[in-house]
């Protein structure tokens, strides 16, 4: 109880720290939302009634004390861009992204547990040795870029894909997700690719312990074996690196949003940068900083389930 | 394959949809079919009509919001909601009888009291400046009955009746930006930022009603896409594509229609800065470039030489001969550097905003032009928002080239810049000539005796070497085959409701 009590109250100082740090790089950077929006009709008079419209005029602790309380109350503002509540904007868009980020993630786990399995099966074989070099080399590989080599492939040489064709999901689920595989498998390989390594490594280890021996010596196969008793403990040190995957394919997703034509959260974030709209932009960044922080949490307790010696560390 | 099968059948629909409507009675009457237009922005600056300023929101509001008079598609004024304009011989008086029936979006009739509170909003000064500036100028606007209002001005002003394009809102709206209500051909339906708007054809328009039903625009944000977009079925129609994907298109499922951007493009000195302040070295630059190797460098040779702060689709003021007050001449430029004691030739920076790839290609051709008089000029790209705040409001800079364009459909909108005191003339020219010609155009009411006054400016503009002017860019739109009805205004705005979709052959 006092180890959750602990984490909440640093996981509470960590998004009030972001969102300063939000709030002051947007004091800093030239231009603001009012100078954006009237563009080359501004005149020095027009911005400052717009700034005083806009409530850009006060001093900037205080424009920051007073959004800070609007949120605690559950309010995050209102979109200088689009005029609607930044809450109900990332609503709109967050399907979006979250889909693209479990897709990929579905695709992280189920490619990389069975590879990792068969290597070790063939451990040191040629199979092993080649898939071993290939993994290198996809690690290597950035995501946006892969998306790119996928795009050209699929949509230029294949015309399997049209770039761009993105559909809504309130449209049409099944395109949106058709569209989306594309994007995900670019974000899912290279960290597909890390994960091989790392099970690899640890079902490795995991083999050369006791009870494997005696697991085999009750005739089961080397199949049987490494699903049903290795894999159990070799996934403990996954679980952090998948937990710190899902927070990574959520900040990735701008980049790939942008290779892929994807309306996501990514765009809007991007976009309401330029345009210096702060609210939207401290609404998606401290969204980002919660889901880091929850998979983060998530991590920890999952932790404590799997291996329960950590209970009294805490 | 399948997917071009996919795109036939939707397209045959579509098709089928536009044939039912017709065969349902009166073919006018009724609004039909959908097409999906590429914007290359979302409309960022809202959907208030009062408060946007971006080029590209305002012609998407042209279909959603009207005035009491609007444009046509030559640039003419016609009757919107105001179905009658008398204006007193003294000028000072306006007098508008309202269109019966006009409704708004949300079913309401237009009122006076509407109209009288929409031209308040604008001319409020409690914020600063009037949102709409020659409403400064009204000093008494009343209704006279149900269907009239008057309006009296302190000055007579031959532009002011441009400025009633002004939108009409619904005085009971608290909030425009969210609900958008006007009484255009069009009404919003929804938006989902960064993706889409989507419009439809308004029922009740009491003009002639748009052909077809939901026009959907979607924001294509990569610019490189645009062809494949186009091609792959997911866009019908998209304005302002570049001379490259133009020429991409030529020839496939898509008409590629020609025009111009309606704006001066120009490399705009600050009158303000060594060594611009002197009247011969811009003189000198003038010499030195030549607007048709620009042209075919960034646009394959099309779009129009300019000479002043004016384009040929202002037809009355535009004055062809300016563009030959600095014909490409290097020893004339170079003699008049020397003269400006600049033997040597001098180096200085052009800004130019990052967003924009034809001012960019400009620069690049520039630089190499003034090369050739020893004039060594740098680029350097910067985001539009600083660009706005640095360069424009801020005047903090040498040059930069940019397209100025007219927020109306008025001499005036382009020219008011240049006199020394507006708060708009960030090149900081100051000409007490200039400044006296144009009070007078201005003042005057005899339409033939102010051109000649507003072309007056324009000579000074051109003799003074305000800028270095150089084209209105050329502009091009792709339109599927099936679809008809496309018009060029001379301003920056697309009319949706004039498109239809062609019967299958």
């Amino acid at each position: 109880m006092k180890y959750f009590f602990r984490k909440l109250i640093s996981m509470l100082l960590t998004l009030l720290a972001v969102s300063f740090i939000v709030f002051a790089a947007f004091a800093v950077i030239p231009g603001d939302a009012a100078v954006s929006r009237l563009g080359s009709n501004a005149t020095e008079e027009s911005v400052a009634a717009l700034r005083a419209e806009m409530g850009l005029d006060r001093p900037f602790l205080e424009r920051y004390l007073s959004w800070l309380g609007d949120c605690v109350k559950g309010d995050f503002g209102t979109s200088i861009s689009y005029g609607m509540p930044v809450g109900q904007l990332i609503l709109d868009k967050l399907p979006i992204t979250l889909t693209m980020t479990v897709l990929s993630l579905i695709l992280t786990v189920g490619l990389s547990v069975p590879i990792a399995l068969l290597m070790c099966k063939y451990a040191r074989s040629r199979f092993d040795r080649s898939m071993y070099g290939l993994n290198q080399f996809v690690m290597s590989i950035p995501a946006f870029f892969l998306g790119i080599l996928l795009t050209w492939f699929f949509g230029m040489v294949l015309k399997w894909f049209r770039p761009g064709g993105y559909v809504s999901y309130k449209k049409d689920f099944g395109a949106f997700l058709g569209y989306l595989l594309l994007p995900a498998i670019a974000i899912a390989i290279p960290k597909c690719a890390m994960s091989v390594k790392l099970l690899r490594s640890a079902v490795l280890t995991e083999a050369d312990k006791e009870y494997v021996r005696t697991a085999y010596s009750r005739g089961m196969s080397t199949m049987e074996v490494l699903y049903r008793h290795v894999l159990k403990n070799a996934l403990i040190p996954l679980i952090t690196f998948w937990g710190m995957t899902v927070a990574d394919m959520i900040a990735g997703s701008i980049v790939v949003e942008q290779v892929f034509n994807i309306p996501g959260l990514g765009r809007i974030l991007l976009t309401s940068i330029s345009r210096r709209d702060y609210p939207v932009v401290e609404g998606i960044i401290l969204l980002i900083a919660v889901v880091v922080l929850l998979v983060n949490f998530l991590v920890d307790i999952l932790y404590r389930k799997v291996d329960p010696r950590l209970e009294d560390q805490g | 394959m399948k997917k071009a099968g996919v795109f036939l059948a939707g397209l045959l629909a579509t098709m089928a949809v536009a044939l039912g409507g017709c065969a349902g009675g009166k073919a006018e009457e009724v609004s039909s079919g959908q097409i999906t237009i590429g914007i290359p922005q979302d409309l960022e600056d809202g959907l208030d009509p009062h408060k946007v300023s971006a080029a590209g929101t305002k012609e998407i509001l042209f279909n959603i919001y009207e005035g009491l008079v609007k444009y046509d598609e030559s640039g003419d004024l016609k009757p919107a909601i105001a179905s009658d304009t008398q204006v007193s011989g003294d000028g000072l008086t306006y007098t508008f009888t309202l269109r019966d029936g006009v409704k708004f979006h949300n079913g309401n009739t237009v009122t006076a009291e509407d109209v009288i509170y929409s031209i308040e909003r604008c001319a409020d000064t409690s914020g600063g400046d009037a949102l709409v500036p020659a409403f400064s100028n009204i000093a008494d606007i009343k209704k006279q009955d149900d269907h009239t209002v008057v309006i009296t001005l302190n000055t007579p002003d031959s532009d002011f009746l441009a400025s009633m394009t002004t939108a009409i809102l619904p005085k009971d709206n608290a909030d425009p930006q969210k609900n958008v209500i006007g009484t255009g051909p069009y009404r919003f339906v929804e938006r989902s930022p960064q993706e889409s708007i989507t419009l439809e054809a308004f029922d009740d328009y009491w003009g002639e009603k748009a052909h077809i039903k939901t026009v959907l625009l979607k924001v294509i944000a990569d610019p490189d896409m645009i062809v494949m977009e186009l091609r792959g079925g997911s866009i019908d129609l998209i304005c302002r594509i570049t001379d490259t994907q133009a020429a991409e298109l030529q020839g496939g499922d898509f008409d590629v229609l020609e025009g111009t951007m309606n704006l001066v493009q120009a490399l705009y000195l600050n009158n303000n800065v060594e060594p611009f302040d002197n009247v011969q070295v811009r003189k000198a630059l003038c010499y030195a470039i030549d607007p048709k190797e620009i042209m075919n460098f960034v646009s394959g040779g099309k779009g129009t030489e300019l000479g002043s702060s004016m384009f040929p689709a202002f037809g009355k003021y535009y004055d062809e001969s300016l563009n030959h007050t600095y014909d490409q001449n290097i020893e004339k430029a170079k003699e008049l550097l020397a003269d400006a004691g600049y033997p040597n030739g001098f180096s200085f920076t052009m800004t130019v905003p990052s967003n924009y790839q034809q001012h960019i290609s400009t620069a690049e051709v520039l630089r190499e032009q003034f090369k050739k008089i020893g004039v060594d000029a740098k680029i350097e790209l910067i985001e539009w928002d600083s660009w706005v705040s640095d360069v424009y409001l801020g005047r903090n800079f040498t040059s930069t080239v940019v397209g100025v364009d007219a927020s109306v459909l008025t001499a005036r909108a382009l020219l008011e810049r240049f006199v020394s005191d507006n708060g708009k003339n960030f090149i900081n020219f100051a000409s007490p000539d200039y400044d006296i010609a144009f009070k007078e155009a201005v003042s005057l009411t005899d339409d033939a005796a102010q051109t000649a006054k507003y072309k007056e400016c324009l000579r000074i503009l051109s003799e003074e070497a305000a800028n270095v002017y150089i084209q209105d860019l050329p502009t091009f739109v792709a339109v599927r085959k099936n679809i008809g009805g496309y018009k060029f205004y001379p301003l920056y705005v697309q009319d949706f409701a004039s498109l239809y979709l062609k019967e299958a052959e």
